[in-house]
């Protein structure tokens, strides 16, 4: 095309748009629509989902490879980060990341060594479910415990990551996909340590009641994280089953918890808890709370535990706020949300004071 | 805030273009010609098999479809 052609065609459009003014506003409105829906679809996991959806159906009928890439994508990022978009909140700051699918068709060998990441195979649109488990399982395998996973034993790492895995599995409620889970992840990983019934029925106990992600992962990171270079390192696994036992007696008990329950010394960390109940059976207001945690600092309490219930959020906010105020002695880390509050019921609310 | 986190990557192969890929990087033939096992429970790797590789010491290391050889990746990889 010469040049006197091109200014012809661009001419004509000019006078196209200049005659048809209302025209040219809509070819503008659907490309800003388009590149607001890129922006939605690429940003917010509920609408990856979505486009995961709409194009998973056309991919199985169809069989274009571009289509089938961008279902698979849509659908495993959208699923997992829906879940991870939660979870970041329930888990300590920062560990997890939004996912992203990076498809290789070839790469040379320096950039494989140099990215220094795993390469995953993904199968057909039609073994959709168990690329999904896969890249769910790998997701949290990956995301746990950043700085201290080499420390933490192995059974424990893995059987947090299969509890968590499984979590976002049953929420999808297809039959199909947690036979294939049970199958292909929790299955093989029994085989090879009948002890992770043991450690899996711990955990679902303490999922119960939010103390898995609230109390449990958060401490053994804290244990492992000041073991790193002591010779208590090697009395880590015993470490972290006492802990375990520890949180899910506590959990398990009820109203009626012994006085010594309420918190656990070992050779790392100290740590209790605080429940905050309902404001209205509370007497005293939140000075209650704080008299608590200040016994609980006399008493050589290093890490405080509190948990509220999702309806008494505003209260339990005044109570951490009221502590972190009252006592510069404990620094408050972090508030964080939970799956389940302590009585079992949806969501709820933790933080924790950490001894200065 | 969640759409601006940085973000956990995950490389991956699609089954069509799993061949390619190999041969990029240079072993489609040792695979192919089951000179390659899994560098975890030693099972010779096969084209159908073949479930993950990482890089591990200027050595591509191939890792077969049992869930308990993927789970070690973490540990024993990058």
């Amino acid at each position: 095309m010469d040049l006197d052609q091109s200014e012809q065609i661009k001419q004509a459009a000019e006078g196209f748009f200049i005659a048809h003014p209302y025209l040219g506003w809509i070819v503008a409105g659907f490309f800003l629509l388009l590149a607001i829906a890129k922006f939605l679809i690429s940003t917010i996991p509920a609408f990856t989902l979505i486009k995961g959806k709409i194009l998973l159906p056309f991919a199985r009928s169809i069989k274009i490879n571009f289509l089938a890439k961008q279902a698979i994508d849509a659908d495993i990022t959208g699923r997992v980060n829906l879940a991870a978009n939660k979870l970041q909140n329930e888990l300590p700051r920062g560990w997890i990341k939004p996912l992203a699918i990076i498809w290789m068709e070839r790469e040379n060998k320096k950039s494989f060594f140099d990215d220094k990441k795993i390469v995953i195979r993904m199968n057909a649109v039609k073994d959709q479910k168990k690329n999904f488990i896969l890249a769910t399982y790998y997701y949290f395998a990956t995301s746990l415990f950043p700085e201290t996973s080499h420390i933490l034993p192995d059974i424990t790492r893995d059987s947090i990551a299969i509890r968590l895995a499984e979590r976002v599995i049953d929420c999808g409620n297809d039959e199909e996909s947690k036979k294939i889970f049970e199958d292909q992840v929790l299955e093989p990983a029994i085989k090879k340590q009948i002890k992770i019934l043991d450690y899996m029925d711990k955990f679902k106990n303490l999922d119960k009641k939010g103390f898995l992600t609230g109390a449990y992962v958060r401490e053994i990171d804290q244990v492992a994280e000041e073991v790193k270079a002591k010779p208590e390192r090697k009395r880590i696994i015993q470490q972290t089953i006492e802990i375990l036992n520890h949180i899910e007696k506590f959990a398990t008990k009820g109203k009626n918890r012994p006085n010594e329950l309420w918190s656990n010394s070992g050779p790392i960390t100290r740590y209790g808890f605080l429940l905050v109940a309902d404001e209205k059976k509370t007497k005293g207001g939140t000075q209650q709370y704080v008299n608590t945690a200040s016994t609980d600092l006399l008493n050589g309490v290093k890490r405080l535990y509190i948990f509220g219930k999702n309806y008494q959020k505003n209260f339990v906010k005044k109570v951490i706020s009221h502590i972190d105020k009252a006592i510069p002695e404990y620094k408050l880390i972090e508030i964080f949300d939970l799956n389940k509050d302590y009585s079992g019921q949806k969501g709820g609310i933790g933080a924790i004071f950490e001894a200065k | 805030m969640w759409p601006f986190n940085k973000k956990t990557n995950i490389k991956v192969v699609q089954d069509e273009k799993l061949e390619g890929y190999l041969r990029s990087i240079g072993i489609y033939q040792n695979v192919v010609g089951g000179k390659i096992h899994c560098a975890f429970c030693g099972k010779k790797i096969t084209m159908e098999n073949l479930q993950a590789l990482y890089p591990e010491n200027k050595n591509i290391k191939i890792v077969c479809s049992n869930i308990n050889c993927i789970k070690k990746i973490k540990r024993n990889g990058p």
